[in-house]
């Protein structure tokens, strides 16, 4: 076979490794051949770090043990400088590499690529990890938090829309784009400055929910989007204004019979001297 | 995420038992993890090397940390898991090369490759006689995309839907790409 010519249908062959014979495959299966000693020799400092950040040593939790972004730009990150924050955990991590080694070798136990037989998930003496030890707190739920800044972003994006990364805080705190107005009903309802009144509606949750249930939509009867011409009307500015009657139209039209008129948030906009 | 029947024949036999590693990892079990860091850590460090040259090492052990880190969030198989922590060290590679605002340079002619093979290397491909060390170095000389594409579907074992998402190209991009740096490699084998 000429080395030359190479149809695609060979190529695929020979990326997918069911091609032999040919010099180019012989070199692709070359590349990709048994993983080699050296090239885990940083196996006892992942490994360290593992046990850390699933076992024990609060002291190295990933939120602890990352620089923050702006330090991340000046030095690079690497597991030597974290393990020397934790002692306790890199001698832990050095005491079962240590005592794996007696067990586990690398070129025998086909733990390495193309090898036949790999360990097996099963506790070991040198496994001294229970299931489910990792200390990091449970996926973060939608809440409320009743800070300012949600509240003012809440009340801008309902009466005056707002553009898209603007609303970034929103989103993430509402748990999601389609949740924003909901929980901005539900963050001013409990507002200070609420309206006298009904007033959130009756029925309304005072609460964000902590845990919002899988695939439910809630509420079922609250829009899930805002117009997008409410949020960023273009064009000339008689276009902008017809926009804006259009939308404001639809904003009504969507609108609860319970929500306070616009203009009281506008009003309250204007009495607030940091707005 | 799709297997490729053909990469899985050439990954190990054991990949129902390496997800369940990764499963087994996931809720701190050790031994688990190690079985996955030593498959997947030479081809992450193969592939690095690419991209970063002789830094692969330090920028592979970010990558860890950062798999370590985040491996509770993981959802798939093994395969998936794959394409996961490679676009993890991609990412962490990327990151680095910003920082040094320098690319590796393939300077190592045919010629000089050729001298390059060791005493292991000659054993671990006698079928070829290419070493391992001198085949990475030839990849490594393609232009960069296709060296990418060919290390993630030969190195890393990834089907080219997998890498694709890994490199953000569509898999016929991934093919492409590939099948010109086979080309090339064969031109400069001949």
């Amino acid at each position: 076979m000429s080395a030359k010519r190479i149809s695609r249908r060979t190529a695929e062959q020979m990326l997918r490794g069911s091609s032999a014979g040919h010099p180019v495959a012989d070199l692709l299966n070359s590349a990709a051949a048994h993983g080699r000693e050296e090239e885990l020799s940083g196996e006892t400092e992942v490994m360290a770090a593992f046990q850390a950040a699933f076992v024990d040593a609060p002291a190295l939790s990933t939120a602890s043990a990352l620089p923050a972004p702006a330090e991340r730009n000046r030095e690079k990150p690497s597991l030597r400088s974290l393990l020397a924050k934790a002692p306790t955990a890199l001698i832990a991590g050095t005491a079962l590499a240590v005592t794996a080694v007696g067990g586990v070798a690398i070129a025998a136990n086909g733990g390495v690529p193309g090898q036949k037989k790999a360990e097996k998930p099963k506790a070991s003496p040198t496994s001294v990890s229970p299931p489910f030890t990792r200390k990091y707190a449970p996926p973060p739920s939608p809440a409320p938090v009743a800070t300012p800044s949600n509240a003012d972003l809440c009340r801008k994006y309902i009466a005056q829309g707002m553009k898209d990364e603007n609303i970034a805080p929103l989103v993430k705190a509402a748990g999601g784009r389609k949740k924003v107005i909901a929980f901005c009903v539900t963050l001013l309802g409990a507002d200070k400055n609420k309206p006298a009144g009904q007033w959130p509606p009756p029925g309304w949750p005072t609460d964000w929910p902590t845990t919002w249930p899988k695939g439910k939509e809630w509420p079922t009867e609250w829009p899930k989007e805002l117009p997008k011409e409410w949020l960023q009307p273009h064009g000339s500015p008689q276009d902008r204004k017809k926009a804006e009657g259009e939308a404001s139209a639809e904003r009504q039209s969507f609108w609860p019979q319970e929500w306070p008129e616009l203009e009281f948030w506008q009003q309250q906009d204007e009495d607030r001297p940091n707005n | 995420m799709r297997v490729d029947r053909k990469v899985a024949q050439r990954t190990p036999p054991d990949e129902a038992e390496l997800s369940a590693c990764v499963r087994a990892a996931q809720q701190g079990d050790e031994t688990a993890f190690r079985t996955v860091y030593r498959d997947l850590q030479p081809r992450l460090l193969r592939y690095l090397r690419a991209l970063v040259a002789e830094d692969a090492e330090d920028v592979a052990s970010e990558a860890w940390l950062q798999i370590v880190r985040d491996l509770p969030s993981f959802r798939g198989e093994y395969d998936g898991f794959r394409g996961w922590a490679t676009t993890i060290a991609r990412n962490r590679a990327l990151d680095h090369v910003r920082r040094r605002r320098r690319r590796p340079q393939a300077e190592t002619t045919l010629d000089e490759l050729t001298e390059v093979a060791g005493e292991h290397d000659t054993e671990l491909s006698a079928l070829s006689g290419l070493g391992t060390e001198r085949a990475l170095k030839m990849i490594m000389r393609l232009p960069r995309d296709q060296a990418e594409a060919v290390l993630l579907r030969v190195v890393i074992g990834l089907d080219a839907k997998t890498a694709g998402q890994v490199l953000g190209k569509r898999a016929g991009a991934v093919r492409t790409a590939a099948y010109r740096g086979l080309k090339k490699l064969a031109a400069e084998i001949e």
